[in-house]
């Protein structure tokens, strides 16, 4: 029996793949501007390092120039110890900021802990290296561990839910009418726009009616959090679990209006891993096997 | 001798885990809570019957567009929290009254800070004179949810 590698082997397309999307969901995932008003409640990141130089705007616009450059050499995989931490820093001190309003924001945060897992995980490698490891281990484990921060934020989302209610969270759901009703009104004074409010508050009140079938649901999507690691084992897990996700936040979506886009990119990107299953699909369909007559 | 092997057994299987990074991810998140980029994810981690929002109304009564101030309803909710937990404390010999006085200093303080964000807005700045906070309880009762409405504080 084959010992199974401590890391998993990734193709030279799928880290591309990896790569390029995930530099664009970091700049995505970066403000373009800071409309704060000061740092007033300091969070994270703002509690160690004096930030206030960012909130000049020329100076932050010559941070963002600084992560599009740290970006594209990311991409093109050149001065990676340089490109990683300019592109850590500005992320994280650009959301620091944004989340020290005294309103902590969770959208953008997994991507600044993937961004940060790939800069460990650089780092450990180079000094993993320096011991004689193998060269391509070095960004397939920054892969790996953005796999398992993913991973980690469901599981930690799921266990504090457990805390918290002291693993009653399933029976308090029967609720859920009441904050889905707040979501939909919160994104109605957002804009004033009508157009999604009545829909929503027809889910709120369904919710509201039938709490025993909303609790069901609530625990799938609970048993989805606390499941995932299993997204770990291999490929055809974290394809499952992460279209399951995926499919779980569109639901949310469509009811609490709590999009969650970069999680959703996040699986897409590193756990259902497209092109993987576009190439082995063409190679079983198109590449005769051995022994296969090819020709008449 | 018997911990000594604990110790050993558990260094082993340390050794042999594929996943130390999710373990250590995973213990951070938990025991740094809301420290930004690290966060325990506490949303949503439980509901009551009740709970609230808050919207804005322009001098007329008439609600306004939150995200014409730079910030979402959501955000503006979380920052009163912050204040009405600190106002909670500072009038915790209020009795009956605390809440209450606690939510209208909270809902003055959201005031000020919106000044402060709207300084370098001109725009949005003529959006403040007499601008209202307004709270809305939310509530499920058993023939459906239930909505009250009230003014905590009004901008001079």
């Amino acid at each position: 029996m084959m010992a199974r590698r401590s890391i998993p082997e990734f193709a030279f397309y799928e880290r591309l793949f990896m790569r390029a999307l995930f530099a664009w969901l970091v700049w995505r995932a970066t403000p373009d501007v800071l409309v704060v008003n000061g740092i007033p409640s300091p969070n994270g990141v703002t509690r160690i390092v004096n930030l206030h130089f960012l909130l000049d705007p020329q100076f932050f616009a010559w941070a963002r120039t600084a992560l599009a450059a740290a970006l594209i050499l990311y991409l093109l995989r050149l001065v990676v110890w340089l490109a990683l931490p300019i592109a850590s820093f500005v992320n994280l001190a650009a959301n620091g900021i944004t989340n020290s309003q005294g309103a902590i924001q969770h959208a953008a945060q997994i991507v600044s802990l993937v961004l940060l897992a790939q800069t460990a995980a650089h780092f450990f490698g180079i000094w993993r290296r320096r011991q004689g490891e193998e060269r391509r281990l070095l960004e397939d484990r920054a892969i790996w561990w953005s796999q398992q921060t993913i991973v980690a934020v469901y599981l930690v989302a799921g266990i504090t839910k457990l805390i918290v209610t002291q693993g009653l969270w399933i029976f308090q759901a029967r609720w859920i009418g009441v904050s889905v009703a707040k979501s939909a009104y919160q994104s109605y004074y957002d804009t004033l726009n009508q157009a999604d409010l009545q829909q929503q508050l027809a889910v709120a009140n369904f919710a509201a009616g039938h709490g025993w079938i909303v609790a069901l649901i609530a625990a799938t999507g609970l048993l989805l959090e606390l499941g995932s690691p299993l997204m770990l084992l291999n490929r055809t897990t974290a394809a499952l679990l992460g279209c399951l996700l995926v499919g779980f936040h569109l639901s949310l979506d469509y009811t609490m209006r709590l999009t969650f886009i970069y999680n959703q990119w996040l699986l897409i990107i590193f756990m259902i891993n497209v092109p993987y299953w576009v190439v082995t699909g063409a190679r079983k369909l198109f590449v005769p096997r051995a022994g296969e007559v090819t020709s008449p | 001798m018997k911990f000594a092997s604990v110790l050993t057994s558990a260094r082993t299987r340390w050794r042999r885990t594929r996943c130390k990074w999710l373990l250590v991810i995973t213990v951070l998140c938990l025991g740094l809570r809301e420290n930004y980029p690290f966060s325990n994810f506490p949303m949503y981690s439980s509901f009551s019957q009740h709970t609230y929002f808050l919207y804005l109304a322009n001098v007329a009564g008439e609600p306004i567009k939150t995200r014409q101030l730079g910030l979402s309803s959501s955000a503006l909710k979380k920052i009163f929290d912050r204040a009405r937990r600190q106002e909670l404390e500072h009038f915790e010999k209020s009795g009956s009254a605390r809440v209450s006085l606690a939510d209208e200093a909270a809902a003055q303080s959201l005031l000020c800070y919106l000044d402060g964000l709207v300084a370098a807005q001109p725009p949005a700045q003529k959006l403040l004179a007499g601008l209202e906070v307004r709270h809305v309880r939310v509530q499920q009762q058993a023939d459906g949810l239930r909505l009250e409405t009230r003014t905590l504080a009004r901008h001079p």
